[in-house]
């Protein structure tokens, strides 16, 4: 495991435990921050059974995706500035864009689907080349056509590809820089709640509303 | 005065929106382009020597040896065979308590060319791993043998992060020195669910210019085949996979290069059907037919298939479709694995197991072999082409298994 790497399997627990930390607290902040941030690295470093959390971790996830840290980092500054960097238009993208790739992803993953798609695949660009410019050029248009839009979800995945492109993570995969399990799942969740919000409010004759998360 | 700073604070914001739009074009597409040339040499066919008709020896010969006589461990599996350039032997098993468990270490025995096999060695346990890798093992299992040029040795392993056989994923290890000391362990990413959980089992496929195509398989919640594809790059090696058929059906596959195109893979079976299923590749291992059932029967049991110099392939499996593995045959087929004929019985005995062969064919027709006896013994057996000639008349002969 490379040192980009290992700090990376370091940082994104750290960041998702100072989050919940600061849900779970309900504190706001640059103080309440920094005593959750303090907390979490406390917990990401101390000797569980005689090693920190990410040694762990790492047995079962060593490839945190790039949107992953991205949305923690807006979730905490938004917990810290009482302002979310999102709208709820890239939360929407991030969230749609998650939840997609999910579907295309995990169940051919896993023997589903049919016999001949193979989507983790593309993700070598070197192994089925001219398959794998569907997966490449799929995302960089997707990053592209967000970024036009000025949908800040763009950025982070225009980061996720700049990430690959360095390759600091243990795989060689650009699924693993672009979607991850915890990431599909929080997606998922999202999704189903704009969707459920959608059906509620059109039951009441309301039109669903753009609107700023914090 | 108004009009041009409007049209500056539009301009601005969309030259950045293009500028990001294209840089991310760029970085999506610049990684793709880039591989462009490896790209191509992807699927460089199998490096296979052309089919010989006679393959002569004087007598024939067949020895058979336990690698691991006394072994203390409760449990020894899965065993691997390379033969290194100067003609030494080494076995590779994993052994412990019991499958899964902690204890369990990576083994390897080397046979000098007399024919002595070393005292079993552990090489590798959980413990040595996290050093190495920095995460926790719960156990190891299913290691494989690489053998590369110039007494350079690769070692493919898994180890179960949590859980059994479904909770592991797999590992790399380099020797210089054939075997004698290892490498630090590099991690292979292999399925984007938390990395599970693709095991090894049967011999790799040697690829023209270097590399290897590994059989492997998935046992999460489908159990199916995949290739995994080991090929030079940037000086090492790059690990991809590539499906071979869907879930649920045929797992541990055993791939058998029939030319630099063509290759047959055979299975074992997940379902009811209790036959060996074998599936036909004609690109180079890039797409697979449908898996379909042979004749030879199977019950959960793993197979091991190699091609002998004379173009005939060889199968090592349980004859049976109960639950019980208690004999080991062999069979033959002349037809590329369509029809098969039984021609020896390895080991037979009652409520023992005889499991998971793992065969070699040498360029000198000999065929070498390793396989699990009685849960926590090692077999090694050896056998010239006179004497598989010699059982294959036999059984014809008489029309039954010698």
């Amino acid at each position: 495991m490379s040192g980009g790497a290992a700090v990376w399997t370091v940082v994104v627990p750290w960041l998702l435990l100072t989050w919940v930390f600061l849900w779970v607290s309900g504190r706001r902040g640059w103080w309440g921050c920094f005593v959750c941030g303090a907390v979490a690295a406390a917990v990401v470093m101390f000797p569980w059974l005689g090693h920190p959390l990410p040694f762990w971790t790492r047995a079962l996830m060593a490839n945190f995706s790039v949107p992953l840290a991205g949305v923690l980092v807006i979730a905490v500054a938004g917990r810290v500035s009482g302002k979310s960097l999102f709208t709820s238009a890239d939360w929407n993208a991030a969230w749609i864009f998650g939840a997609a790739g999910a579907v295309a992803l995990y169940p051919s993953a896993l023997g589903l689907g049919p016999r001949n798609l193979d989507a983790y695949a593309l993700g070598w660009p070197w192994l089925f080349w001219g398959q794998s410019f569907v997966l490449f050029a799929g995302v960089a248009v997707v990053a592209a056509f967000l970024l036009w839009r000025c949908n800040r979800f763009g950025i982070l995945l225009l980061l996720a590809l700049l990430g690959y492109s360095v390759g600091f993570q243990e795989s060689e995969n650009l699924w693993d820089y672009v979607l991850d399990p915890v990431f599909a799942a929080a997606a998922i969740a999202g999704v189903l709640r704009l969707g459920f919000r959608g059906l509620f409010l059109r039951n009441r004759g309301e039109a669903p509303r753009q609107k700023r998360l914090s | 005065m108004n009009a041009p700073e409007t049209v500056v604070r539009s301009r601005r914001p969309g030259i950045v929106r293009m500028v990001l739009a294209g840089l991310a074009l760029a970085a999506g597409l610049a990684p793709w382009w880039s591989a462009r040339e490896e790209g191509w040499r992807a699927f460089p066919g199998f490096d296979v020597a052309p089919a010989v008709e006679d393959v002569v020896d004087e007598l024939p010969i067949f020895e058979t040896i336990e690698i691991n006589p006394g072994s203390p461990e409760a449990k020894a599996h899965s065993a691997t065979l390379a033969r290194m350039p100067d003609g030494r032997l080494v076995a590779a098993w994993y052994a412990g308590s019991g499958e899964g468990h902690t204890d369990v270490g990576i083994f390897t025995s080397v046979r000098d060319p007399r024919g002595a096999w070393s005292e079993p060695r552990r090489i590798l346990s959980r413990e040595m791993m996290f050093g190495s890798l920095g995460r926790y093992a719960l156990s190891l299992g299913n290691p494989l043998l690489l053998p590369g040029e110039g007494g350079k040795l690769g070692l493919l392993f898994v180890s179960i992060a949590a859980g059994r056989w479904s909770g592991s994923s797999l590992n790399l290890a380099w020797s210089e020195d054939g075997g004698e000391t290892w490498g630090p362990v590099e991690k292979l990413t292999t399925n984007p669910l938390f990395n599970l959980a693709a095991l090894p089992r049967n011999p790799p496929a040697r690829l023209d210019g270097g590399g290897w195509a590994v059989p492997v398989y998935e046992e999460l919640v489908g159990n199916f085949p995949e290739i995994l594809w080991l090929l030079p790059r940037n000086g090492g090696f790059s690990a991809a996979v590539s499906r071979m058929a869907g879930g649920l059906e045929v797992m541990q596959p055993a791939l058998v290069p029939l030319s630099v195109q063509d290759a047959a893979a055979f299975y074992r079976d997940v379902t009811k059907t209790r036959r060996m299923f074998m599936a036909r590749s004609e690109d180079s291992g890039r797409a697979w037919s449908r898996p379909e059932p042979t004749e030879l029967p199977n019950f959960h049991s793993g197979v091991c298939v190699v091609r002998l110099p004379d173009g005939r392939l060889l199968c090592a499996f349980n004859d049976t479709t109960k639950r019980v593995r208690e004999n080991l045959r062999l069979a033959i087929s002349g037809d590329e694995g369509r029809t098969w004929r039984r021609i020896a019985t390895l080991a037979e005995e009652k409520e023992q197991e005889f499991s998971y062969p793992y065969m070699l064919v040498g360029d000198d027709g000999w065929v070498r072999m390793v396989y699990s006896s009685r849960k926590n013994r090692i077999c090694y057996v050896e056998f010239n082409s006179e004497w598989l000639n010699s059982m294959a008349d036999a059984a014809q002969r008489k029309g039954e298994v010698p």
